[in-house]
């Protein structure tokens, strides 16, 4: 199959059986769900887009193992400019979709499992990079999404894996058994989860010896025995039970995360990456967490093209657009915005070959990349705020514009210029707030600051690879100390 | 049996002018040719690249065109790349 069309993706969605509560209940139509559609939607425009010509470029790639045509989702890089297609795609689907499309935690996971297996397989003698060789080659065959599952719950922040009150609060192996092992315990915040195929497990920090059964590393499909889900709510997340195109701001796509609970859930010997070898937890979690950072450079900057467009269209709604502080305000979005591609572009274009032969961004880059994602969105939709006025937040719902009654006076008093229907004014506000402060925020703000690791965690490798004793050995040149 | 152009597009993470529609305007102006945007070989009678910006990310390398292969990436170029096609397979 190799190259799956969206309406194919949604239906293999369909047939798996996967175990997901929200709201208390258990979802036995995941797919036709008014809450959970919209980010199933986002997901199947990375399989639409790939059937386009004019997209084909950055969607699609040529499969290393078998010399196919493969969806880029599914790609392992091998040169920076596959870095630099990968950035550029994310951005593509970050506007098509002005959300979350949940698919690059697969790519990263695997790029990152891809070369970590390898060199472990060297310095251990297993055979984990050929357990994931065999999965990577049906991921691409069946054009798989599959969800990148890092983050434990984590408990006590203070304390590592095998010290916490509760041992499961990192997922760690149960039992060891001679066809596989028996894992349980939990992954939080897990982006795209219900609309994936499958879920590759990696353990979230660099562990010692002494935490060898949280050091695990696998993959299982989403209806694996003992799995099951619980969907998080996203802010005005019921509004897409009302009906209203209009009040939900982006009728058609949107992001999910889950609480993913592993609850004794077998894996054959055949799905495991990793399992017991604690000395690269470290390596694992440092590329994953190196090309997510990188990720966010693209995606992001995606839906910030939405954002600041639908500034401009509000600015131009109410007739504020020819003011010199709105045209900077824009001139600044826009600053900030590319700002995060040139990052995301530049750790790309200095990645290099890794052992395994797949590439690798820069890390010092790519750090610098997601530090300032933890901060740029935020600007943006301050300006965003700023240039689309209160409305954005008081504007009566859908069913008060087409009120017999009520509904001329608002078509009356909530317009701006004259030329400009109220409805499309509307609309605009919509679309900011639910990428400012509704659904959409969660991935455009919040994802943005925690997504890839809390912003401390680059500052961690950003100290670490600064080249600080270069930069003081600069200044002492220059400053003739001897 | 018309002679192909074989349109290669970019990617098109942010092209600055709408790529398909200049396909389109080239079907209009040259209906004697068969324009298409997809083929699985990598030989043409001509290759038109069409990319969004001044990036040019396109990766054409292994696509030839027997009578010649153009790149624009501006809308503003459109009449050369109609010229180019022109006088490669329409100048006898
Ligand atoms: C929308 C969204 C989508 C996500 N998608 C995914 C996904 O698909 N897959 C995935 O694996 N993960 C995903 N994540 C998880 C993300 O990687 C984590 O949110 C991030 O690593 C932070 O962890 P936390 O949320 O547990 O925050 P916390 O660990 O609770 O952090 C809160 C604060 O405490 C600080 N802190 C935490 N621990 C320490 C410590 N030991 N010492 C000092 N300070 C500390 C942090 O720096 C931060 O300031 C997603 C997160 C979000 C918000």
């Amino acid at each position: 199959m190799a190259l799956m069309t969206g309406d194919e993706y949604v239906e293999s969605i369909r047939r798996l059986k996967m175990k997901i509560y929200m709201f208390g209940e258990t979802v036995d139509n995941p797919v036709d769900n008014p809450i959970l559609r919209p980010s199933l939607n986002s997901v199947k425009a990375t399989y639409d887009l790939a059937q386009l010509p004019e997209h084909a470029d950055l969607m699609t790639a040529k499969s290393h193992l078998t010399g196919k045509k493969i969806n880029r989702f599914c790609h392992i890089h091998h040169s920076t400019d596959d870095l630099v297609k990968k950035v550029k795609m994310q951005r593509l689907c970050g506007q098509r979709t002005a959300s979350c499309f949940q698919r690059c935690v697969g790519l990263d996971s695997f790029n990152s499992v891809f070369s970590t297996t390898y060199e472990c397989d060297r310095k251990h003698g297993t055979k984990y990079h050929e357990n994931f060789l065999e999965f990577l080659k049906e991921a691409q065959e069946k054009d798989w999404t599959v969800d990148g599952a890092m983050t434990d719950p984590k408990g006590d922040r203070g304390l590592s894996p095998g010290r916490q009150a509760d041992p499961d609060l990192y997922l760690r192996v149960v039992e060891r058994r001679k066809d596989g092992i028996v894992v349980r315990g939990a992954k939080a915040h897990q982006t795209g989860i219900c609309n994936s195929h499958q879920v590759l497990v990696m353990p979230t920090i660099a562990m010692g010896p002494e935490d060898r059964d949280y050091a695990v590393s696998f993959a299982v499909p989403l209806d694996a025995e003992n799995l099951f889900m619980v969907i998080g709510r996203q802010s005005c997340d019921t509004r897409k039970l009302e009906g209203s195109d209009l009040d939900v701001g982006n009728r058609e796509f949107g992001g999910v995360e889950a609480l993913v609970i592993f609850d004794n859930v077998f894996v054959p010997n055949e799905r495991i990456f990793l399992n017991g070898e604690t000395d690269f937890s470290g390596m694992l979690v440092e590329r994953f967490a190196g090309y997510h950072r990188q990720s966010y450079g693209g995606c992001k900057v995606g839906v910030g093209d939405v954002l600041i467009g639908a500034a401009a269209l509000a600015a131009e709604y109410n007739g504020a657009h020819k003011a010199s502080h709105i045209k900077d305000k824009l001139i600044e979005m826009t600053h900030l915005n590319e700002t995060l591609y040139s990052s995301g572009i530049a750790c790309s274009c200095e990645g290099s070959e890794t052992a395994s032969g797949n590439y690798l961004i820069d890390l010092l880059l790519a750090n610098v990349c997601k530090q300032n994602v933890t901060r740029f969105p935020y600007e943006i939709t301050r300006l965003a705020e700023d240039i689309a006025g209160g409305l954005m937040v008081t504007a009566p719902s859908e069913k008060d514009l087409r009120h017999p009654r009520i509904g001329p006076y608002l078509d009356k008093y909530l317009r701006g210029v004259a030329s400009t229907p109220t409805e499309d004014r509307l609309k605009i506000m919509r679309l900011i707030e639910n990428l400012t402060l509704g659904a959409a925020a969660v991935g455009y703000r919040t994802e943005s600051m925690h997504g890839a690791g809390s912003p401390q965690a680059q500052r961690i490798v950003i100290a670490r690879l600064g080249n600080m004793e270069r930069k003081k050995a600069l200044a002492k040149n220059i400053a003739r100390i001897k | 049996m018309p002679k192909r152009v074989f349109v290669k597009y970019c990617g098109g993470c942010n092209p600055h002018f709408d790529r398909r529609a200049l396909c389109l305007k080239l079907r209009t102006a040259l209906p004697q040719l068969e324009i298409v945007e997809a083929h699985p070989e990598n030989e043409h009678d001509f290759v038109a690249v069409l990319c969004g910006c001044r990036a040019q990310c396109a990766e054409h390398s292994e696509l030839r065109g027997r009578s010649g292969k153009k790149l624009i990436s501006a809308a503003g170029d459109y009449p050369l790349l109609e010229e180019s096609i022109k006088k490669a397979l329409l100048s006898d």
